[in-house]
């Protein structure tokens, strides 16, 4: 066991100056993050909550078949919407959001088709006062159809109160989307820097350990 | 300078993977005993340099230190970056897996290369010692810019492009790793002048 521990402070010193200079510093990852409000999608690209990605070059594709439907850039807030293409919405498509960041940063995002078809669909019926394609509320649409084959108003009203009853909850959502928003994208903490150099210190005592009985 | 997944087709991935393999093995038929001490610090300070961010416009550029390891591990560097990369894929989800192999060679053979070119210069005295930590540190980054360009210039991005975004990006970075790079070079040759010799003389 002749280790050179005379090595030793110095180089930790170093180390712990490096770790404690780190420590406001933010992740080097891209995140994307995107939500629909009605047939509008925001999308949000950054390194970290703080560092938005400007200029980033979105592609919005099917996700199961890859078909690209457009493709846009992020503002200087890291920030594109967009409105869901109408050969999207006829399909039902899962739309898979990528961001490329440039120097090979790159992420993506799902959005379910039922983020945005479940506002969609009502809207399209009660304009055409056909009956409902939609999903889950099979049941209430069929009525709401009927009723506007009869009357009008009445499908006019639901489709009122659906979009009222959207924008408030819409607005109730929003501080905790936002909340998921620095959840996803917040960097990497004080607890998994701690974790990663106690890591290095269990390589290394396996290796010196390797190799001591090596010799 | 870490290469997300999924931006690279296969073949460039299984070719750094090759390279990455190589440059491991030989790495770790240098690294003896009393080396491995050094190795670990090292990973460790490049682990956690790439949390240090240095801000410039609109790109996010942080600290690589892969100069600062090439100079003192030289193809020791190979394990000690990827072990880090590691780490940093697993826990801080930075590059990624798949892609591990592509970017320990792009910064690892950067490294190498320049302990190559500066180390005549880093052993000298005072003065050239520290222009060859300075230029081993500037152009550990620089390499590895141009590195992870050539990898990418299978992808959509294209040679010219992701060369220009990741040089501008990353000349303050060379700046400063320069500086650190010197720094410590001289440092380590007059505190513990062994650390610099052991792969300047007796490597095997």
């Amino acid at each position: 066991m002749k280790l050179r521990t005379e090595l030793r402070p110095g180089c930790i010193c170093v180390v712990m100056l490096l770790m404690l200079t780190a420590l406001p510093a933010q992740a080097h990852r891209v995140n994307v993050f995107a939500y629909a409000e009605g047939d509008r999608i925001t999308v949000e690209a950054g390194y970290s909550k703080s560092r938005p990605v400007m200029g980033g070059t979105v592609v919005v594709a099917d996700k199961a078949d890859g078909d690209e439907f457009l493709r846009g850039v992020t503002d200087d807030n890291g920030i594109f919407v967009f409105t869901v293409p109408d050969a999207a919405k006829k399909e039902k498509a899962d739309l898979r959001i990528t961001l490329l960041a440039g120097e090979g940063h790159q992420d993506s995002w799902i959005v379910q088709a039922g983020e945005y078809a479940a506002e969609t669909a009502p809207r399209d019926a009660a304009a055409s006062g056909v009956t409902y394609s939609g999903r889950g509320a099979a049941g209430s649409g069929q009525a709401g159809a009927a009723a506007g084959a009869q009357g009008g108003h009445v499908s006019v009203d639901e489709a009122l109160l659906r979009q009222v009853v959207e924008e408030v909850v819409e607005r109730k959502i929003a501080p905790v989307r936002t909340m998921l928003v620095e959840q996803h994208e917040s960097g990497p903490g004080f607890a998994d820097i701690l974790g990663g150099l106690g890591y290095f210190a269990g390589l290394f005592g396996i290796a010196a350990y390797l190799k001591s009985r090596r010799r | 300078m870490h290469i997300s997944e999924g931006v690279l087709s296969a073949p460039v991935l299984l070719c750094g993977a090759a390279v990455a393999a190589a440059g491991i093995a030989a790495g770790l038929r240098r690294m003896d005993y009393d080396r491995l001490m050094t190795v670990a610090l090292l990973s460790a300070a490049f682990f956690v340099g790439s949390l240090i961010h240095i801000p410039v416009g609109p790109a996010s550029a942080h600290l690589i230190l892969n100069g600062l390891l090439g100079a003192v591990l030289g193809w020791a560097a190979f394990p000690a970056i990827f072990t880090a990369l590691l780490l940093q894929a697993v826990l801080f989800q930075y590059g990624g897996l798949t892609i591990l192999g592509v970017n320990t060679a792009t910064m690892a053979s950067a490294a190498v290369l320049c302990f190559y070119l500066f180390s005549p210069l880093m052993r000298r005295q005072g003065r050239w010692r520290l222009l060859g930590g300075f230029c081993c540190g500037a152009c550990g980054v620089l390499f590895a810019g141009l590195f992870t360009a050539a990898s990418l210039a299978f992808s959509d991005e294209g040679f010219r492009h992701a060369a220009g975004m990741i040089l501008v990006a990353h000349i303050p970075v060379m700046v400063v790793e320069g500086i650190i790079t010197a720094l410590t070079v001289s440092f380590l040759a007059r505190a513990r002048p062994e650390v610099l010799h052991m792969n300047a003389g007796k490597q095997r």
